[in-house]
């Protein structure tokens, strides 16, 4: 017994003596110095005192003190190669908006399986909409910022999970696809408090084909979404006391908050295409997204942006529009006041609605940097005052 | 009379003194290459030459002959291939091609392994390569 310890003590000892095959590290960055100011003062809509989500100009980001702080970020990506197609790599980030603080938003182990396939398992961010992943990356960015109606603050944009990645020729397109498999748990924030949440099984598929001046694109993803601390922590408690007040039944109120629970199926689609000819540039893109079978809205966003680069400079015209319209089926086989209940409760958990106007200048001055200033022009609600604001800075790749 | 020969003849140096980008590999590749092959492999949409075997892309870091190559045969500005390469490489999708110093360092490289494909100045050329295209 002892014997056999000793050989494999001395055997583990030679192995850890015997020097270690050091990996290619490679190091990459970006980073965006960007500042925003908003012309207008934030009107109080619905008179409550608080700035709602509806009321927020281009989301809440700037107001009428010019500001450094939201959209600037700075990112450091290590990645090493550990040789015959397996590599690691880690991305830490610090955004302006969350006060710098440095969070691994890459953290992934990657395998080559041949040239047409990769594989990559652990922290990395959802293929959400076309330019989700790289939506960060400002020196990718045609204009000062990706249009807020479809690349919206989402809190499970940084996901876990494993990812097959293809890149294949097809005549001459050009297709890379993704197909993965997350979840995500954090916290969710509403009517002012955080609640646990967690998007289960999350299966998305995400592909882009590329003919050279033109490129299609289309993808989407499904998840279990629990927001059951959500649901029970402010909805149930407004449905009962709105139902006691009305007199409805109880069998009738638990059906209701059964009905209108934030918990369900999420459903997350978009589509799009981009010419890119002649240096005239024009982007569409469609999605659309929300919680099946929920008292949560169906959110309908797309932009449309035409622009042509001169030289080093390009400019770009932007215009988007994000609806979420509610629909009161769900509420049909309810009485008169639980209809009621219901549909004030449906309208309360509707976000937002806008349509902005963005007009922006890029100047690549140098090979790695690129300054952009914008002016930007926004609506709220479907109502005809137009809030506006301007914003610039630089995006850098390192 | 004579000032317009001259006025033709400096032209003519003016045009040929752009740099012409020459496309090399080592001698033993005998694959044949159009544009299209060469910017399939330089943007890493393909990672065999022709022929099957694997093709490793050499970038020069900057410079004429590297603006020459991104306009001429890649069709884009070097902000563009920048934004290109950035989205793949800060989402886990690839990896930029290895990058050198200048030309005699591409050719140093090239004519050391079949499987590496560069460009360089075409004034710089030497024997120890084989041109697959001049832009």
């Amino acid at each position: 017994m002892k014997k056999n310890i000793i050989t494999t003590s001395l055997l583990m000892a030679g192995i850890c003596i015997s020097s270690p095959s050091f990996a290619d590290i490679t190091f990459n960055g970006f980073a965006s110095i960007k500042a925003g100011v908003v012309f207008d003062d934030v009107d109080d809509l619905n008179g409550n005192g608080l700035v709602d989500s509806d009321e927020e100009i281009l989301g809440g980001l700037y107001d009428k003190d010019l500001s450094f702080k939201p959209e600037s970020i700075f990112a450091l990506q290590i990645s090493s190669d550990l040789g015959e197609g397996l590599s690691i790599t880690g991305q830490l980030y610090a955004e302006g908006r969350n006060d710098f603080d440095v969070e691994a938003r890459w953290a992934y182990l990657s395998y080559e399986l041949n040239d047409e396939w990769r594989i990559n398992a652990g922290r990395m961010v959802l293929p959400m909409f076309y330019k989700s992943e790289s939506e960060k990356i400002g020196y990718t960015v045609t204009g000062n910022r990706l249009p807020r109606s479809v690349y919206d603050d989402f809190n499970f944009s940084v996901v876990e999970g494993i990812r097959l990645n293809n890149s294949t020729e097809l005549g001459d397109w050009s297709v890379s696809s993704s197909f993965g498999y997350y979840s995500w748990e954090g916290d969710w924030n509403a009517f002012g408090d955080d609640y646990n949440s967690k998007f289960d099984k999350i299966f998305s598929v995400s592909t882009e084909f590329n003919y050279d001046w033109l490129t299609l694109f289309a993808g989407g993803f499904i998840t279990e979404i629990d927001l059951s601390q959500l649901s029970s922590g402010a909805v149930a408690p407004g449905i009962s006391a709105g139902a006691s007040a009305f007199g409805v039944s109880a069998d009738e109120t638990n059906e209701l908050i059964n009905t209108l629970g934030l918990s369900g199926d999420g459903e997350y689609y978009y589509l799009g295409a981009a010419i890119d000819y002649n240096d005239w540039l024009l982007t569409a893109e469609y999605a659309d997204y929300g919680i099946k079978d929920s008292g949560s809205t169906f959110i309908e966003a797309y932009y449309v942006m035409a622009g042509k680069r001169f030289n080093d400079y390009t400019v770009l015209y932007t215009y988007e529009d994000f609806d979420q319209t509610p629909e009161y089926s769900s509420l049909a086989g309810f009485t008169p006041a639980a209809q009621a209940i219901g549909a004030s409760v449906i309208d309360l958990l509707v976000e937002k609605n806008f349509k902005t106007q963005t007009l922006s200048l890029r100047y690549d001055f140098h090979s790695n940097a690129a300054f952009k200033i914008d002016v930007f022009s926004t609506k709220l609600n479907g109502l005809s005052k137009s809030y506006s604001g301007l914003s610039f800075g630089i995006d850098l790749v390192y | 009379m004579k000032k317009i020969v001259s006025l033709i003849t400096t032209l003519l140096f003016c045009t040929s003194a752009l740099a012409n980008v020459a496309v090399i590999v080592h001698p033993s590749n005998t694959t044949n290459m159009d544009k299209k092959a060469i910017l399939k492999v330089f943007l890493g949409k393909s990672k065999k030459f022709p022929g099957g075997s694997l093709a490793l892309p050499i970038d020069i870091k900057s410079g004429d002959v590297k603006a020459e190559f991104t306009r001429k045969v890649l069709g884009k500005s070097e902000s563009q291939i920048k934004a290109y390469w950035s989205k793949l490489v800060f989402t886990g999708k690839g990896r930029a091609p290895q990058v050198v110093d200048s030309d005699a360092d591409v050719l140093d490289l090239v004519s050391n392994n079949p499987s590496i494909i560069g460009y360089v100045n075409e004034k710089s050329l030497k024997d120890n390569v084989k041109v697959v295209a001049i832009f």
